[in-house]
């Protein structure tokens, strides 16, 4: 055997330069943080070559230095240990695996244990130890500063972008606190890269802002350097009204120099804080355990996370003419100085306050706090976008704002359904009187009476330029012809941009918030929220509200549904669309989904199914005896299966298509079955989330929701069903795969049991237009409605709908006799309850009653 | 009496539909036996397999 | 055919979805005996004796046995005559009695029970030396005798002896895991290259350089204590065949597993066997010399821990390293996965089956996909491989799941498993065509007889019989048709 090791190798050190270094010399700790290390406005110039929304590339040249660092350590250094030459003799064998995401160079601090971050200095990622004691604080600090990427238990990660750090500006944070707080926060120094990027980043965001004031425009900031760069600009020099005398002040402007506005007073109603302030006692403290953390956290970070959102500095500001602010808008954006708009409404006297408040018995929850504190941080309202999942409560935080801000507020959706829904929301919150509140949509055009008032409308009846009726015509005259304090922007994500930009051009108003509950990054309509709304200002952590109750914990599962033989061999031999069909129409899958039904109702569980293809919706329903909605059924009937479905003990399941992804608010329902849906939408599936996470039982102990997609085993839905899961496998939700129900085969009454009604069923399949086998096809827009909610792409080409009822049992009974009983069970089970007279629904029938009484008035 | 050379394929019934399906574009069974089994020719095995898996991954997301 | 997903879906109805699949739990190899015994075991009856007469082997054997054999022997070690096996079968419950039975016959083929049906007594040269070791009588210098003080070279430190052994050791798994992915790692001693070829850990495709095969893949993927016990079983083997006395390799093994560490023992009183040893077990790093001419030697951990079940690899040196001995990676449901280490080793073995997107000091982050799992199913690891690795270093934090790591990721790993075996193929011939159902019967249970039918149908009157059985068949028609003739 071999004595000689190692020595003839001939692979030394040189020949691979380790990425490692682990002492970085002097470079202490922590990056200097230098206050002087401000550019000036000399070099906001030269930023402006980088191009806006540049993502984070560290120039490899960082690393290179940190690499060359290195050699000269080893020099300083004693002789290295065996150990620490072999370990970095194997360093070199895995570091090539991670190409040039291999930070273990970074030095990390001694007390590093304590510090719950990694920051790459690659990209931006930042990744959070959520199990750390100070996880909470270092969370609302990420959140408001960086995109949440990922909250599962234990490590959450989060990334850095340019709008990011716009929003993080927008609610007030400045540059060296961010900077600061990343730093103590971190294990590792805060990247000379991240930091620059920070630097350069803030240094033009969210440095000037357009204010609203007594009804004068302001182009404001706190740095009068900024403002100097700005007037330099031929247009925003020429947009500038000169209001006072100059002195001879060696500047060569002035401007008119004010205290920065802070919070101070204002008091958002519904908060803890305006309980205490009802109830007169004295300035309680935070509970306990609340201090605790709190003191936590300062005690690591150093910083109270408080101090950080205030800025006290003085402001300074100039008027610019309000004929030539959109002039001005897009200068600044070109010069990437984009300006943040914030209305200052409690100065605002020309416009009339609306007398409105939350109703004394409404309390909004913390998470509900927290973001509009995001909007009204410095006692303005800051235009931005808050992001809450489904059944979050969205709409009591867009009505809180209203109640906030007391100005005329317009609010658009995207539906007529949600604007009853908001209208009815906005009277069971708030003290808003019927003749304060008025709607506009295709069947009613109110306005309100007096000088401020609130109107309801949909995007379409707002957006849309022709085919106006005069009555519209004058409507939007009265929309456009006055200022709002507000409009309240609901469901920002299914908005087309051009759409929003008309909305945003024609309508003047002070402060504009956005609602959404999924803001899925595959949507590159983010950047024009950016601009065209503002950044975005929260962004709730879904696991965390499930943990605390405030909407379901939800069970999520995919089915496995093995394709039959004879419609796996149709489906490999069809190339069309209706290959989808044939995906949706596997007996197999009738059958998981029947025993699901019954095994949930005999829980107790009110179910919804939802399927997009309106072929497959009828036939399971009919199949199955349910009732179902779908884009063909009238609202007459719609109205009586929701009934029943939310009120009648008999009725526990209904059949929804796409018409139920937004719009329809179903909270008796438990559990949701998914047969058939639109592609690999990572949106859909969290909207079809959102069904079942305001449950009205979610606080039932033990208390789970459950959430099935029914996928057919080796066709494309596997494709598009774990693409459309991404998002909230992100969110922390855990799709458990069940590849077989337990006690499927001994169901009673199964259906397509036998190999000859699985051929039936396939011959009605294949005998089935190609037409059929498209999505959503039942989506029209009505008048007034956004079409298709759930992408832009429109899918309401005119079809048979309304039509007559497609039955799939009419094959069956063409083929023989001997199946009458077939399609007897086919009948729909809606019309059985159409012949039930039933009640309209409460909501309607008042309304009904409303219009006439106020007919008869005007009459 | 006849004995023919071949590899005996087991699998479960949606391979099976596959195998049927690429046989139609060139064929390599030499005997259909049943739900589950399939007899093919010994120096196709490779590339049907090939295929096959071809056919199998057209469903499978990946997130990378 | 019908495919039942052993341990995928389960027949366990859950409470709150239906028919739901529940994970087993990872493969317990807590309650699988030792590997040496195995070999011991196979050894005849005059070997075992004479390693029983040394007490430390006594002892290490002891350590070895799982707790009933343990708790057996030490009832009959002060015994001086034989119990009636009636006498002590009274005393076993019902429940009892298989895991009993089951002692007997392990400690019965250790010839340490001889004869364990009729009465129980230990095997005198076993007790005897046994009961040497615990009272610490004997002078046969079988736990090794200490080497004086030698004033000029001291005893190297218990620090530099771990640094010595971890750095042996890891060259060893280093090698393994990098071969062939173009990178050039320190190469181990021929020996040992050569230990890893028998072991079937590494080969050599017509003298190409060595490779890792898929033993050696999932070689990598057990605890350090197992794999030293692989390589080292495959040792004694490759011992036989060198015809070296396997007692006094064996009985060498255990004497360094009594040993002290931190301690310099004498070579002086070593067999020339053990002598010839010394060599080999540096290049483990089991033992640490000076000089190759060195008179002394010093055991490391990995030699102190082999019958012990302390880990056998420091848990103390680099900014991580403490990871070692704990948990130190976090599996999310998202399927990430965060590890916490700086050890290059752990990373390249991570690597196995693990997409790996960033790394920091003290963190490596990375992804199960279905790139990754599916390459480490190709390299011959396991679902279950992967799964147990995972629960085995789950982080502290983990722990406080139920269970440890996330159900939805475990099933997906099997699933991917599932999903590479969905056709098996088997070489061989159909048999058709025959002239009556009577011709056909008749070949079939000939064949069946020879246990090659893969397949059959009497509808179709024909069968597939693996290719095995062709000749035999062809061999029977003809002189079937022969006979007719």
């Amino acid at each position: 055997m071999a004595t000689k090791r190692y020595a003839d190798e001939g692979f030394s050190d040189a020949s691979f330069p380790s990425k490692r270094a682990r002492k970085t010399g002097d470079n202490d700790d922590y990056v200097d943080v230098d206050e002087d290390d401000f550019d000036g406005p000399d070099s906001a110039a030269n930023n402006s070559l980088i191009p806006r929304g540049a993502t984070i590339n560290f120039s490899a040249l960082t690393r290179k230095l940190a690499q060359n660092r290195k050699p000269n350590d080893d020099e300083d250094g004693p002789e290295e240990s065996s150990l620490t030459s072999h370990r970095k003799q194997q360093d070199n064998l895995v570091s090539h695996i991670f190409q040039d995401q291999d930070f273990s160079w970074l030095h990390l601090k001694p007390d590093h244990a304590s510090r719950p971050i990694w920051i790459s200095p690659e990209d931006g990622h930042i990744i959070l130890e959520a199990f750390s004691p100070i996880a909470e604080q270092a969370q609302d600090f990420l959140v408001a500063i960086s995109e949440p990427v990922s909250r599962p238990a234990f490590i959450h990660e989060y990334k850095l972008t340019p709008y990011s750090l716009y929003a993080a500006v927008s609610v007030g944070l400045q540059t060296e606190d961010i900077i600061e707080v990343l730093n103590r926060l971190s294990k590792v120094p805060v990247p000379e890269s991240i930091v620059t990027f920070i630097r350069e980043r803030t240094l033009s965001y969210g440095k000037v802002k357009l204010v609203l004031k007594h009804n004068k425009y302001y182009v404001e900031s706190t740095h009068p350097e900024t403002l100097q760069v700005l007037l330099k600009d031929k247009v925003i020099r020429d947009a500038r009204v000169h209001s006072q005398p100059t002195d001879n002040s060696i500047k060569a402007a002035t401007f008119t120099t004010s205290k920065a506005p802070v919070k101070g007073n204002l008091v958002i109603p519904g908060t803890k804080e305006a309980e205490k302030k009802k109830d007169d006692t004295t300035s309680g403290k935070q509970p306990a355990n609340g201090t605790t953390d709190a003191e936590l956290f300062t005690s690591v970070v150093g910083v109270d996370a408080d101090e950080v959102d205030e800025d006290d500095d003085n402001v300074h500001a100039f008027e610019i003419d309000d004929a030539k602010i959109d002039d001005v808008k897009k200068r600044c954006n070109e010069l990437e100085y984009p300006m943040l708009e914030e209305y200052d409404f409690r100065n605002d006297t020309v416009n009339a306050n609306l007398d409105i408040d939350l109703k004394p018995s409404t309390v909004i929850r913390p998470y509900q706090e927290t973001s509009l504190s995001k909007m009204f941080g410095n006692g303005r309202a800051r235009s931005g976008i808050i992001v809450l999942p489904c059944g979050a409560g969205k709409t009591l935080v867009g009505i809180t704002a209203a109640c906030t801000i007391k100005k005329s507020c317009l609010v658009l959706c995207t539906s007529s359904v949600s604007v009853m829904q908001w209208r009815q929301q906005f009277i069971q919150w708030s003290n808003v009187t019927d003749k304060q509140i008025a709607v506009f949509t295709a069947d009613q055009k109110e306005k309100f009476a007096g000088e401020s008032g609130i109107v309801v409308s949909t995007y379409s009846m707002v957006a849309n330029t022709h085919n106006r009726s005069h009555e519209s015509k004058k409507m939007m005259e009265f929309l456009t012809s006055r200022e709002w304090g507000f409009i309240l922007l609901d469901e920002v994500h299914v908005v087309p941009a051009a759409m929003f930009r008309r909305v945003v051009t024609t309508i003047k108003a002070h402060s504009k918030l956005g609602l959404t509950a999924t803001l899925v990054r595959e949507d590159e309509k983010i950047t024009d929220l950016n601009y065209m709304i503002g950044p975005k200002l929260y962004e709730a952590n879904w696991m965390d509200l499930a943990a605390k109750g405030h909407i379901a914990n939800v069970q999520c599962a995919e089915v496995w549904c093995p394709m039959t033989p004879e419609f796996y061999r149709e489906y490999l031999r069809e190339q069309s669309r209706k290959r989808m069909l044939l995906y949706c129409m596997n007996p197999k899958k009738f059958q998981a989904c029947q025993f699901l039904i019954k095994y949930h109702e005999d829980r107790g569980d009110k179910i919804i199914v939802f399927s997009d293809n309106v072929f497959a919706l009828e036939a399971y329903a009919k199949k199955l005896g349910k009732l179902y909605i779908h884009g063909g059924t009238g609202q007459v009937e719609r109205m009586r299966i929701l009934q029943h479905f939310q009120h009648s003990p008999a009725v526990n399941t209904i059949f929804l298509s796409k018409v139920g992804d937004t719009s329809i608010d179903l909270p008796e329902a438990t559990c949701l079955i998914q047969i058939s849906s639109h592609f690999g939408s990572r949106r859909q599936e969290a909207q079809r989330l959102g069904r079942i996470l305001r449950a009205k039982r979610r606080n039932d102990e033990g208390f789970n929701a459950f959430f099935y997609s029914l996928v057919s085993k080796d066709t494309q839905e596997m494709f598009y069903s774990t693409k459309r899961q991404q998002f909230l496998i992100d969110q922390g939700y855990a799709f458990k795969v069940i590849t077989h129900l337990d006690g499927l085969e001994e169901l009673p009454d199964l259906v397509y049991k036998t190999k000859e009604e699985q051929i039936e069923l396939i011959s009605s399949v294949l005998l089935a237009n190609e037409s059929e086998a498209e999505l959503g096809t039942d989506v029209r827009a009505g008048e007034g409605d956004l079409a298709g909610t759930i992408t832009s792409k429109d899918f309401g080409l005119p079809t048979k709908f309304p039509s007559v009822h497609r039955s799939t049992g009419s094959l069956a009974a063409l083929s023989g006799g001997q199946h009458m009983s077939y399609v007897e069970q086919n009948k729909s089970a809606n019309k059985k309850l159409a012949r039930e007279a039933a009640p309209r629904h409460k909501l309607f029938a008042k309304r009904e009653k409303e219009l006439q009484t106020a007919r008869k008035g005007r009459g | 009496m006849k004995a023919i050379k071949g590899v005996l394929l087991t699998c479960d019934s949606a391979v099976k539909q596959i195998l049927l399906a690429l046989n139609e574009k060139g064929s390599f069974i030499i005997e259909d036996l049943d739900d589950y089994h399939v007899v093919i020719k010994a120096d196709e095995e490779w590339r049907v397999r090939r295929e096959l898996e071809a056919e199998l991954e057209k469903n499978t997301y990946s997130l990378e | 055919m019908r495919r039942r997903r052993k341990g995928i879906y389960s027949r366990v109805k859950d409470k709150t979805m239906p028919g739901l699949q529940t994970s087993e739990p990872g493969p317990s190899t807590e309650s699988t005996s030792h590997a040496l015994l195995g070999f011991l075991q196979s050894q005849s009856q005059n070997t075992l004796t004479r390693l029983y007469q040394r007490p430390s082997s006594c002892l290490s054997v002891f350590r070895l046995l799982g707790p009933l054999e343990r708790q057996l022997v030490m009832n009959l070690l002060w015994m001086d005559s034989a119990i009636p096996a009636s006498m002590m079968s009274a005393w076993i419950t019902r429940e009892g009695r298989k895991p009993y039975e089951g002692s007997l016959s392990i400690l019965s083929k250790l010839h340490i029970l001889p004869n364990p049906t009729a009465k129980l007594a230990l095997n005198l040269t076993f007790k005897t030396s046994l009961r040497h070791a615990i009272t610490g009588g004997g002078t046969s210098g079988s736990f090794g005798v200490p080497a004086d003080r030698d004033s000029k070279h001291p005893s190297p430190s218990i620090e530099a002896l771990d640094t010595y052994a971890l750095e042996r050791w890891e060259t060893i798994l280093h090698y393994m895991v990098s071969s062939g992915s173009g990178r050039y790692p320190n190469r181990p001693s021929q020996g040992v290259l050569l230990l890893l070829q028998r072991s079937g850990l590494m080969t050599s495709v017509q003298g190409s350089a060595l490779q890792i095969t898929s033993s050696g893949f999932q070689f990598l993927l057990h605890p350090p204590h197992a794999q030293l016990w692989e390589l080292l079983l495959q040792y004694l083997h490759m011992a036989e065949e060198r015809q070296m006395d396997l007692v006094e390799v064996l009985s060498f093994l255990f004497m360094l597993s009594t040993m002290e560490l931190g301690r310099d023992y004498s070579v002086e009183h070593l067999s020339q066997t053990q002598t010839a040893m010394l060599e080999d077990l540096r290049d483990y790093g089991i033992i640490w010399q000076r000089r190759a001419s060195s008179r002394r030697f010093s055991p490391t951990r990995l030699a102190t821990t082999l019958t012990s079940s302390a880990p056998p690899l420091p848990t103390a040196g680099g900014a991580a390293s403490n990871t070692q001995g704990q948990g130190f990676i976090v599996l999310e449901t998202n399927y990430r996965i965060y590890a916490y280490t700086d050890n290059p080793l752990q990373i390249a073995v991570l690597n196995l089956f693990i997409t790996m997107k960033s790394r920091f000091p003290n963190l490596v982050v990375g992804a199960i996909t279905r790139e990754s799992v599916k390459k480490a199913l190709a390299n011959g690891i396991t679902a279950d491989q992967i799964i147990s690795y995972l629960t085995t270093h789950a982080h502290p934090q983990m722990r406080k799941n139920k269970p440890l790591l996330p159900v939805t990721v475990q099933d997906q790993v099997r699933l991917w498993e599932l999903e590479k075996n969905r056709v098996k193929s088997q070489e061989g011939y159909l048999y058709t065509a025959f002239a009556s159902q009577a011709d056909y019967e008749y070949v079939l249970n000939y064949a069946k007889q020879l246990d090659v039918v893969l397949w059959e149908s009497a509808a179709k009157r024909c069968f597939f019989g693996s290719i095995e059985g062709h000749a035999n068949i062809r061999g029977f028609i003809e002189r079937r048709t022969a006979g007719n003739v």
